[in-house]
C-alpha cells in the first residue's frame, strides 16, 4: 500500500469545511483559486510555492483514500456532480464530472494524452491563439508528465481493452497504448470511484498536498456563487458554505487581489453568468463541447469482467487522423469500465429484457467512440444556462453531423467486435437487441433512429465556454487565460479551449494551467 | 403552489407534461436530508417496480423486498440536486393521479387491477412514444429504479458481479 499523503498531515494543514462557517465571514488573501481539479490545483501549488497567500475553494467534499471503498452508491454522491446523474437540458446525454477535492482527476480513468497537433494548429488558424507552438508547449507537457507520473502502461491490458486492440489489429487499423498517471498501480479497475491505493496521481494526492504543505488554505464544501465588481476589477467573491449538499444560510466573502477560475466548463461559466460579467459579444458559456460518446457492447464466450483492471489502456486515433479535421466528424476509440449501477443505465429497456443482458455482466465487453466536436459549422457546441435556482444546465443538441459520426463509429466498433470474436454485438440503442453477424450489423446500423433517448449517450469531457485567443469577437480570454474585460481574473481550466481536444483532457489542462499561471506570475508586480 | 391543486387545475395532460420539463412549482421542504415518499407515490411505485425490474428479479423474493427497496430509492433521490428532486416528485404525482397516469402510461384503471405483464407492455408503449417529453419521463423513472436496484449488493449475485476486490 502506498503512503497516504493526506490523512497524517490533516492536523497541520490549514483546511476547513463548509460546516465550520457559522456566520458571515470575510477572508482576505492574495490569490483565490476556485476549483481543485486539473486546472486549479496546479495553479494553487505554483502560487503557494512562491510564497503567496492562497485560498483554494472546492464545492465538493474533501474525500480521500480512507473514503474510497470501490462502491458506486457511495462514490457517485460523494465525488460526482449531481451524484453522477447530471444530464444535458433535454436529458439526452449523461454527463460525468468530478465534484470533490481533486475534481475530475479524483474520478477519471487516468488516461493521459498531449493535445493533438491538429487541434493546436486549428486553434492558431481559426481562433488566433498565440504561444501554442509545439516547441513552446513541450516543456509544459514534460513538466506535467514528470509531476503527475504520466508514463506508458506496461501491464497487459484487461480483457475489455484487449478486445479493442485485437479487433482493430484484425482490421489493420492503427491503435496504441494509453499513457496513465499512476505510480504503483494495482490494476484494480476502480479509478472511477476514487483510487483506494493512492496510485493514481490525481491532484488530490499531488498538487493539493503540495499547495497545503506550502501554506495554502483549502476550504471544501464551499460553493462559489458570484463575483461583485468595482470598476473593471473583481471586488469580492460571494460563497455559500454547504453541509451534505444543503446550502447553509450564511455567506463567506473572499477578497483577493487575483482570482483564478477553475470550476470546470459548466461551473466556471455559471459563476460568470451569475455575476453578470461584462461580455460584449455574448460568448460566456457558449461553444461548450463534450466529446459526445456512443457505446457498442460485445458479448463474448470467455468472461471479460470489464469492472476489473485498468479501465482504459488501448485507444485508436485512426478516425481522428484519416480525414480533414472538420468533415466528417472524427472520433477517438476507447473502452469504458463497467460496474453494475453504471451498466444498468447503459443497457436499454426495462424488465426481463433488461435483466437478461445485465445477467451476462461478466461477458459484456464494450467500445466507446468520443466525437471530436467543435470543428464544423454544424458543431457549435452547447450553451451553459442558469436555471430558476441559479444552478447551471448545459443545453447541447446532437446535430445530424454528429449523429453521422455515431453511425460511422457503431459500424467500426461492430466490425472490430466481431473481428475480436464477439458473439453478439449490440449498439446501445433501443432499435436493436443486437446482431450475430457483421453482415446483419452492416445493413441495420445505418438505419438506427436519431430520435432523443433511442441511443444512450454520454460525456465525461466537458470543455470550452470561455474561449481563449486574440480576437475579442471570438474569445473572452487572451491567449494566456487572462479575462479580457476583468483586470484580476485568470482562467486555468478546460473552459479556455475554443473547440474540443480530440483527446482525454487532463494532461492538456495540467500543461495549460502551468503555462497560464506562469504567465500570470510574470506579469504581476508582486 | 400545492401539488394537488396544481394537478386539479391542469386542464390538459400535455400542459402537465410541458411543466414537468420546466421548473415545476412544487415544493420540497428545504433542509430535508432524507426524503420520505408519500403513500400515493408508494402505492403506484409498488405496482411499477416489478415491471421495471422484471419478474425474474421479483420472483426471487429473498432479493427484492418493497420496503427496503423504497427506502433505498428515497435515499438515492435525496442525493440529487433539489431541482431534480422536484422533477422526480412531480413525476410521481403524475403517476399517482389517474388522469395524468393515463396520459403517461395508457392505463386508466386502478394499478392493482393490472398484471405485471400489462404494466410491462404499457411501459414499452411509453418508452416508444412519439412524444419526446413522454419518453423523457420514462427514461427518468427507468434510470432511477434500475440504478437503485443495481446499486445494492443484493442484486450483484444474480448478474455475476463479484463485488470489489478485497485489499
Amino acid at each position: 500500500m502506498s503512503i497516504d499523503p493526506i490523512g497524517p498531515n490533516m492536523d497541520r494543514w490549514f483546511v476547513s469545511r463548509g460546516e465550520d462557517f457559522e456566520k458571515e465571514t470575510t477572508i482576505e488573501t492574495d490569490f483565490c483559486v476556485i476549483g481543485t481539479g486539473a486546472g486549479g490545483a496546479v495553479a494553487a501549488a505554483m502560487l503557494a510555492a512562491k510564497g503567496h497567500r492562497v485560498v483554494i475553494l472546492e464545492e465538493g467534499p474533501f474525500k480521500y483514500q480512507k473514503d474510497f471503498r470501490m462502491v458506486e452508491s457511495e462514490a457517485y454522491p460523494d465525488l460526482y456532480q449531481e451524484a453522477a446523474a447530471r444530464k444535458t437540458k433535454d436529458k439526452g446525454i449523461a454527463i460525468f464530472q468530478g465534484r470533490s477535492v481533486g475534481g475530475s482527476t479524483t474520478i477519471n480513468w487516468a488516461s493521459s494524452f498531449r493535445t493533438p497537433e491538429r487541434t493546436l494548429r486549428h486553434w492558431e488558424s481559426h481562433f488566433g491563439v498565440r504561444g501554442i507552438e509545439t516547441s513552446t508547449l513541450e516543456p509544459w507537457f514534460e513538466k506535467a508528465e514528470k509531476e503527475f507520473g504520466i508514463s506508458s502502461w506496461e501491464v497487459t491490458p484487461n480483457a475489455n481493452n484487449l478486445m479493442l486492440s485485437r479487433g482493430l489489429e484484425a482490421l489493420s487499423i492503427n491503435w496504441g497504448v494509453i499513457k496513465r498517471n499512476v505510480i504503483g498501480c494495482r490494476n484494480l479497475g476502480y479509478c472511477g470511484l476514487g483510487c483506494p491505493v493512492n496510485a493514481k496521481q490525481s491532484t488530490l494526492v499531488t498538487k493539493i498536498p503540495e499547495a497545503l504543505n506550502a501554506g495554502a488554505q483549502l476550504i471544501s464544501e464551499m460553493k462559489a456563487i458570484n463575483f461583485t465588481f468595482q470598476g473593471t476589477s473583481i471586488d469580492k467573491l460571494v460563497c455559500v458554505p454547504m453541509v451534505k449538499n444543503q446550502a447553509k444560510k450564511t455567506t463567506v466573502i473572499v477578497k483577493a487581489k487575483q482570482y483564478i477560475l477553475a470550476a470546470g466548463s459548466i461551473g466556471s461559466p455559471a459563476i460568470l453568468l451569475r455575476s453578470k460579467t461584462p461580455d460584449p459579444f455574448g460568448l460566456i458559456g457558449k461553444r461548450t463541447f463534450i466529446h459526445p460518446v456512443n457505446v457498442s457492447a460485445g458479448l463474448t464466450e470467455e468472461a471479460i469482467y470489464a469492472n476489473s483492471g485498468a479501465p482504459q489502456s488501448i485507444y485508436s486515433d485512426h478516425f481522428l487522423e484519416r480525414d480533414p479535421v472538420n468533415d466528417p466528424i472524427g472520433f477517438k476509440l476507447e473502452t469504458a469500465p463497467m460496474h453494475p449501477l453504471l451498466l444498468s443505465q447503459v443497457v436499454r429497456g426495462h424488465g426481463n429484457q433488461h435483466f437478461e443482458l445485465m445477467s451476462k455482466f461478466p461477458y459484456i465487453s464494450n467500445m466507446i467512440a468520443l466525437m471530436r466536436d467543435g470543428f464544423h459549422h454544424e458543431s457549435q457546441g452547447g450553451e451553459v444556462l442558469l436555471q430558476s435556482d441559479g444552478s447551471p444546465v448545459l443545453d447541447y443538441k446532437v446535430t445530424p453531423y454528429i449523429w453521422q459520426g455515431f453511425l460511422d463509429a457503431w459500424l467500426v466498433m461492430a466490425e472490430a467486435q466481431f473481428a475480436a470474436e464477439a458473439k453478439v454485438v449490440m449498439p446501445i440503442h433501443t432499435d436493436t437487441k443486437g446482431f450475430t453477424t457483421w453482415s446483419e450489423a452492416k445493413k441495420e446500423i445505418p438505419l438506427l433512429s436519431s430520435k432523443l433517448f433511442a441511443a444512450k449517450l454520454f460525456s465525461a469531457h466537458v470543455m470550452g465556454g470561455l474561449p481563449f485567443g486574440e480576437d475579442p469577437k471570438k474569445s473572452v480570454l487572451d491567449s494566456y487565460g487572462r479575462f479580457r474585460t476583468v483586470e484580476n481574473l485568470t482562467v486555468v481550466d478546460g473552459s479556455m479551449f475554443p473547440t474540443s481536444l480530440g483527446a482525454n483532457l487532463q494532461e492538456t489542462i495540467f500543461a495549460f494551467s502551468y503555462r497560464n499561471t506562469d504567465a500570470l506570475m510574470k506579469r504581476l508586480p508582486i | 403552489m400545492d401539488r394537488r391543486i396544481f394537478l386539479k387545475n391542469s386542464a390538459l395532460a400535455t400542459t402537465v407534461l410541458a411543466l414537468y420539463n420546466c421548473s415545476p412549482g412544487v415544493q420540497v421542504s428545504s433542509g430535508q436530508t432524507q426524503l420520505v415518499l408519500e403513500d400515493s407515490h408508494q402505492k403506484v411505485l409498488k405496482s411499477l417496480f416489478p415491471a421495471i425490474l422484471g419478474p425474474k428479479i421479483i420472483s426471487q423474493s429473498s432479493l427484492y423486498q418493497f420496503e427496503s427497496f423504497i427506502q433505498n430509492l428515497e435515499a438515492a433521490i435525496s442525493t440529487l440536486p433539489s431541482l431534480t428532486q422536484k422533477e422526480i416528485l412531480l413525476l410521481f404525482d403524475l403517476l399517482a393521479n389517474r388522469v395524468s397516469r393515463y396520459f403517461l402510461l395508457g392505463l386508466w384503471g386502478q394499478m392493482d387491477d393490472y398484471s405485471t405483464e400489462d404494466i410491462n407492455l404499457a411501459l414499452e408503449e411509453w418508452s416508444s412514444s412519439s412524444f419526446a417529453l413522454r419518453r423523457s419521463a420514462y427514461e427518468g423513472l427507468r434510470d432511477l429504479v434500475l440504478g437503485t436496484w443495481y446499486a445494492s449488493p443484493q442484486s450483484w449475485i444474480s448478474i455475476g458481479y463479484p463485488g470489489a476486490p478485497i485489499l
